[in-house]
């Protein structure tokens, strides 16, 4: 009860986040200084062919119809087509924001099942050998730049040890030879509803390098903030009557402290989820993943108009559905928290 | 043999040099199946004493006694496997002992099953009786209840349900009604004093509220600044304070006094914990002190039952 009528609300204010951002992303597209037309009519037009694409994309048309025919497309789901490559944005995105979801849930988790035991154990040792070697390792897990790191892991783990593939989404006997059938886009969920469990640990494998790269700097944030919390509650009385009370050490961590704890790593590890919708470009690249960061950067060094705008939106609903993911999650641990 | 013997017990902080004397001689003697108070003002050592029993005091005290003996056992060897097993606590704020993020039902269990060894549906019987023996109304709707969602006094009962279903049979109590309204407060006394008597408790109420010890101990002690002053039955203690500190306490009480009358005080504070104490603690707040309770330690007087420590000679002054 209470549940559903505060999903509806966050509902409606998120149609009026996505609105906002729609309005902005078109008001952006008027100001860059660079003409739509003579990048929809392809490499050296004439002045004629300019006009043409001016007529076509209805780019005489007065600001606000063309915002609102903008809008409506958006909200169908019409993005158009890519001034550059003329393929459909719908079938990019398709393909490429699946491939990304799917490494940035992978990551998000890797970076909690990492970040938040550790951040457990160090501040139960607090000041020990466990807690300098955690602090340590935070540190450089924080400050480390991520190309760096996915360079060593590859070394270490495609190179040297060659357990894992150096990089891709799939191996060629999967992607090519026997592809897999697209139900979802995400090739964890659709290996598992073909029933090929071998394409599914492929999957897996591809998935490790780049999650691991990507979830270094959140699981160290979410280590350190883990410690701090759990640091100040197991002061608190109730740790103190668990004591008394004779439950065991791990029961107390785990079970009575952590629990209080979970809030601030929550936080950082969904916007670090939220960063790697887009922001991933460098891992992407080095990994070969066909991910929306390297696409939508190459978008934008293209002014590629329709597909920045389109990604912006895709990549809006996903941050807004994540951010109602934490406060949900938050009350779920925390039931004095308000919704 | 009483349930717990403490002879000399000393509790300190910090350096050799730099002490911190938090219990500087306290004797406990409690005897099974009663309530034994242990009353005094803030910071004269009554908390801490109760930590030292379930052995839950920070690593950087010193702790030593000439007897630390809970049933025959040296408490200074096993207090941590009696912690939950037979001593358990209840303590002062239950909004603050019960943990805000689980439910009451998850906090029963997890006690339940370190202790009893007994199936998950049995446990969960378990945990509705002993909920319902703290004379909680409707214990299936507590058990899926947060804290937040319960009264004070509930919470209480619920802390003391928790302390019951440890299955021990010392409990300390560390001012339990403190933080309650005093009608609540003196429910949840009734209550100790019923699960004493039905399931052969004993319990060590910690307390600054001399009322409570009137109201529910059949016999107590009194600490000042971190030494045993006096201790006796109940009775004893109302009827012929010896310790001139019990004196003050007792015509503190409110009903001690005659109605327009000004409520008795004790003027001056409690030496703190780094201070060096020559002769009696007291002396220096003692309307009757002598020359001589300045200089040397009280002796100790009285019988087994009736004793306390103070240079005067009983009903002096």
């Amino acid at each position: 009860m209470h549940l559903m009528r505060y999903l509806l609300r966050r509902l409606v204010l998120s149609v009026f986040v996505v609105l906002g951002v729609t309005l902005l992303v078109f008001v952006v597209a008027q100001v860059v200084p660079s003409d739509p037309a003579a990048l929809y009519a392809g490499p050296r037009p004439t002045a004629e062919q300019i006009e043409t694409a001016r007529r076509v994309l209805a780019l005489d048309a007065p600001l606000h119809e063309r915002f609102f025919s903008f809008a409506a497309r958006m909200a169908t789901g019409e993005f158009g087509a890519s001034y550059k490559t003329r393929r459909l944005i719908a079938d990019d995105l398709s393909v490429f924001l699946p491939a990304t979801l799917e490494l940035a849930v992978f990551s998000t988790v890797l970076a909690l099942l990492i970040g938040v035991p550790a951040g457990v154990l160090t501040a139960a040792g607090r000041g020990g050998l466990l807690d300098r070697l955690g602090g340590l390792s935070s540190i450089a897990a924080v400050a480390m730049p991520t190309f760096f790191l996915a360079m060593l892991l590859q070394a270490f783990f495609a190179q040297w040890l060659g357990i894992l593939p150096l990089s891709g989404r799939l191996s060629k006997e999967f992607a090519v030879l026997a592809p897999l059938p697209t139900v979802t886009g995400f090739n964890l969920v659709d290996s598992l509803l073909a029933g090929r469990p071998a394409a599914f640990f492929d999957t897996v494998s591809h998935l490790v390098l780049p999650a691991l790269t990507l979830a270094s700097y959140p699981a160290g944030v979410a280590m350190r903030l883990t410690r701090s919390a759990m640091i100040e509650i197991l002061q608190r009385r109730h740790i103190v009557a668990a004591r008394a009370l004779g439950l065991s050490g791990s029961r107390i961590l785990f079970g009575h402290a952590l629990p209080n704890a979970m809030g601030p790593a929550l936080t950082v590890v969904g916007l670090s989820f939220a960063y790697a919708l887009t922001g991933a470009v460098l891992v992407e690249i080095i990994f070969a993943w066909p991910g929306l960061g390297r696409y939508v950067s190459e978008a934008i060094l293209s002014k590629d108009f329709p597909v920045i705008a389109a990604a912006t939106l895709v990549v809006t609903i996903c941050y807004v559905a994540m951010n109602l993911l934490i406060d949900l999650a938050q009350a779920i641990f925390d039931p004095r928290v308000a919704l | 043999m009483p349930l717990v013997e403490i002879k000399d017990l000393s509790i300190r902080f910090g350096s050799l040099h730099n002490p911190i004397h938090a219990v500087r001689h306290v004797d406990l003697t409690i005897e099974r199946g009663t309530i034994h108070g242990l009353i005094g003002e803030s910071g004269c050592g009554k908390t801490i004493s109760g930590m030292a029993l379930l052995g839950l005091l920070p690593q950087s005290a010193r702790v030593s006694a000439d007897v630390f003996r809970f049933d025959g056992l040296n408490l200074l060897d096993v207090a941590k496997s009696l912690r939950g097993r037979r001593i358990a606590m209840i303590s002062q704020d239950p909004a603050a002992a019960l943990n805000p993020v689980l439910r009451i039902g998850r906090q029963m269990d997890d006690v339940l099953k370190s202790h009893s060894g007994l199936p998950r549906f049995q446990r969960r019987a378990a945990a509705e009786e002993l909920l319902a023996a703290t004379g909680l109304p409707d214990p299936r709707r507590v058990l899926k209840s947060y804290p937040h969602q319960l009264s004070g006094g509930m919470q209480q009962r619920v802390v003391i349900a928790q302390a019951l279903a440890t299955g021990a049979d010392f409990i300390i109590a560390d001012e339990p009604t403190t933080a309650l309204d005093v009608t609540v407060g003196a429910q949840v006394l009734a209550l100790l004093k019923r699960l004493v008597r039905e399931r052969a408790l004993t319990v060590l109420m910690i307390t600054h509220d001399m009322d409570v010890v009137v109201e529910c101990c059949d016999s107590a002690t009194v600490l000042y600044a971190g030494h045993t002053v006096e201790t006796g039955r109940t009775s004893e203690l109302l009827a012929t304070p010896c310790h001139p500190y019990t004196r003050a306490l007792l015509a503190a009480l409110p009903d001690a006094v005659a109605k327009g009358e000004k409520l008795a005080s004790i003027e001056g504070h409690i030496p703190p914990p780094f201070a060096v104490i020559q002769g009696c603690a007291f002396a220096p707040r003692c309307a009757s002190a002598l020359p001589i309770c300045r200089e040397a330690k009280p002796p100790q007087r009285g019988d087994g039952q009736h004793c306390w420590t103070c240079h005067l000679e009983p009903h002096h002054g």
